[in-house]
């Protein structure tokens, strides 16, 4: 394993990034993506740990500081809506020439699952998505919220759970309620839900992951193998700012680093690891 | 300790991504470099940043702070880094053992670390620069290793910004903002967490998905930085970050310490109505998925005060503040 620190110009500001890089051919390059504020490494070195227990199963990664961020130059375009796809295209094509490699993924939580997800629809190769939901869903619905539950809902509730026949129709009618519309999903999250395997990594309540699983069953997300949608939970309270509590670190970074193991190729047993590589993979952009 | 890269991995296309290392910028006059030096024992990042002309003889450090404050005060200490550059000195900054991009995991993170660290990275710095001086800057507990890093070397300067003069009030604050964090993580009918009693049991307590370890809260709580200066005779500013103008005895005890051991010593005060988040995120949601620089004004008073007194320059008052 290797950390190489580089510059990647990007206009007339520069990008700050980080490639580590595996021992032998990498199976592919992954993306590392933040939300707004944090720097290249991600708070707590969430990043810098993730890429290295990449690399420990064969992955190149990239993680990158945002436009005045970490080491990089420029201002920060802080806008939810508008997530810094471009910078991200332009770290992921100098490093990926550099690599030469067949598959890219991207990991992103908050805003950088926007960035992930936007990257995904850009770039061809792109095969793998994930998104780090720390409790919001601002990667995938233009805007989060949860219904409020009013006196006479609790009252309903209560008299309900006293009656389980009723108690699961209750539940059923409040989850429907409860439902996201389907035009509150970004273009960029069912875009790529057609052309990569896009997984949901949702840290919050129980209750809160059934609602955004009944929502996202009204998308009929494909799931050929190659494409599709896959949701899963890591049981947490109410997480704010991304300010993941320690002993749930190691479960996020395990987590992400299984399900790329699981989607992106395994290098061809007759490809040495230290085979040299040549030519250059140009990408094409998808328009 | 030396300079070196790390030595695993494919060679060949870490060679040719090496050539990225480096970026000139002939508009600021200067250029930065990407290093990856072994300091507390491991490998890390830092960043050189020179001149393009001649360099002076002095070269700063920039000494990072504790926790979450590494990630949120790096806006401010960047810029000043390539703005020190600009004036003719050279910079490192480093990622510190347990941060960013660093080897080894935040376990180990402490005052004896930081410091450590930061002395380590000053011979980084004179080995890869030739700088025959040396000063120290940082803001917060930064600003607190830097002036123990400077006492410890006998250095040529310091600067600190806003340092934590006596660590029992620092060390409370992280307890309390573990408490806020555990507190968000139980039921309702759940009582609230004695942080105290988690760390004495456990040996370690999340502060905002920090580590802080029992070793670093006894180290904190035992901290009085005016009494811990004993060697230090450089030249030193001392930034005092707050909503009013009037100094606060804590700075002022550290400056007239500073200069009780012969050296020149300044306090000056950068007063801004967002002082008391120094050390927070800068960038905060301001409504329609949108977030706002808060802290531009106070980073921009800091660099001119750190350039106009590393130059010897007289600092506007206006655009000091």
């Amino acid at each position: 394993m290797r950390d190489v620190p580089i510059f990647i110009p990007y206009g007339d500001q520069r990008l700050a990034g980080v490639v580590t890089l595996p021992e032998g051919t990498p199976r592919g390059l992954v993306l590392l993506l933040q939300g707004l504020g944090a720097p290249r490494s991600h708070k707590y070195g969430l990043w810098t740990r993730t890429a290295r227990a990449l690399a420990d199963r064969g992955f190149a990664s990239l993680r990158i500081d945002y436009q005045m961020l970490g080491d990089s130059t420029g201002s920060l375009l802080a806008d939810l809506h508008r997530p810094p796809v471009d910078e991200a295209l332009a770290a992921t094509r100098v490093v990926a020439r550099h690599l030469s490699v067949e598959a890219v993924a991207t990991i992103g939580n908050c805003m950088g699952g926007r960035t992930a997800l936007g990257v995904a629809e850009a770039l061809p190769s792109c095969r793998s998505v994930t998104c780090i939901l720390p409790g919001n869903l601002d990667a995938i619905v233009f805007k989060s919220g949860e219904r409020a539950t009013g006196p006479v809902t609790s009252r309903a509730r209560r008299v309900a759970a006293r009656i389980p026949r009723l108690k699961k129709l209750v539940r059923r009618m409040r989850r429907k309620r409860s439902q996201i519309p389907v035009q509150r999903f970004t273009p960029t999250f069912r875009a790529a839900l057609t052309t990569a395997r896009v997984r949901l990594l949702y840290l919050g309540t129980e209750e809160a992951y059934d609602r955004l699983v009944d929502s996202l069953d009204q998308l009929g997300a494909p799931d050929d193998g190659d494409r599709g949608l896959r949701t899963d939970l890591i049981p947490a309270a109410p997480i704010t700012s991304f300010r993941l509590p320690i002993d749930l670190q190691p479960q996020v970074i395990e987590a992400v680093v299984a399900w790329l193991d699981e989607t992106l190729p395994h290098p061809p047993p007759d490809v040495r690891p230290d085979a040299p590589r040549t030519g250059v993979r140009e990408e094409a952009t998808r328009t | 300790m030396s300079m070196r890269g790390a030595t695993l991995g494919d060679d060949a296309v870490a060679d040719a991504l090496a050539s990225l290392r480096e970026a000139e910028d002939r508009a600021a006059g200067i250029r930065e470099r990407f290093v990856t030096p072994s300091i507390g024992g491991g490998l890390t990042v830092g960043v050189l940043a020179t001149p393009l002309g001649e360099p002076r003889a002095t070269g700063w450090v920039i000494c990072h702070s504790y926790g979450m404050e590494q990630v949120n005060l790096a806006t401010h200490e960047v810029p000043a880094a390539r703005s020190l550059a600009s004036e003719g000195f050279p910079v490192l900054r480093f990622h510190g053992q347990g941060y960013g991009d660093s080897e080894l995991p935040p376990d180990g993170v402490g005052l004896e670390s930081h410091l450590r660290d930061a002395i380590d990275a000053a011979d980084v710095l004179v080995e890869a620069t030739g700088v025959t001086e040396v000063g120290f800057l940082g803001a917060r507990f930064g600003g607190t290793v830097a002036a123990l890093a400077a006492d410890r070397l006998r250095a040529a300067a310091l600067v600190a910004w806003e340092p934590i003069v006596r660590g029992g009030a620092y060390a409370r604050s992280l307890l309390t903002l573990s408490v806020l964090l555990q507190l968000m993580h139980r039921q309702r009918d759940e009582s609230a967490p004695d942080p105290k009693q988690i760390l004495e049991e456990r040996g370690v307590l999340d502060v905002q998905g920090f580590p802080l370890s029992r070793r670093m809260h006894e180290e904190l709580v035992g901290l009085d930085l005016v009494e811990r200066l004993g060697s230090f005779r450089g030249r030193s500013l001392i930034v005092q970050v707050s909503k009013g103008p009037q100094p606060r005895p804590d700075a002022e005890r550290l400056v007239a310490r500073l200069g009780a051991l012969g050296g020149r010593s300044e306090l000056r005060v950068v007063s801004d109505e967002r002082a008391n988040a120094f050390g927070e995120p800068r960038h905060r949601p301001a409504g329609g998925g949108r977030k706002i620089d808060t802290q531009a004004e106070i980073g921009r008073r800091l660099i001119a005060e750190t350039v106009g007194w590393g130059t010897g320059r007289r600092t506007d008052p206006a655009e000091a503040g």
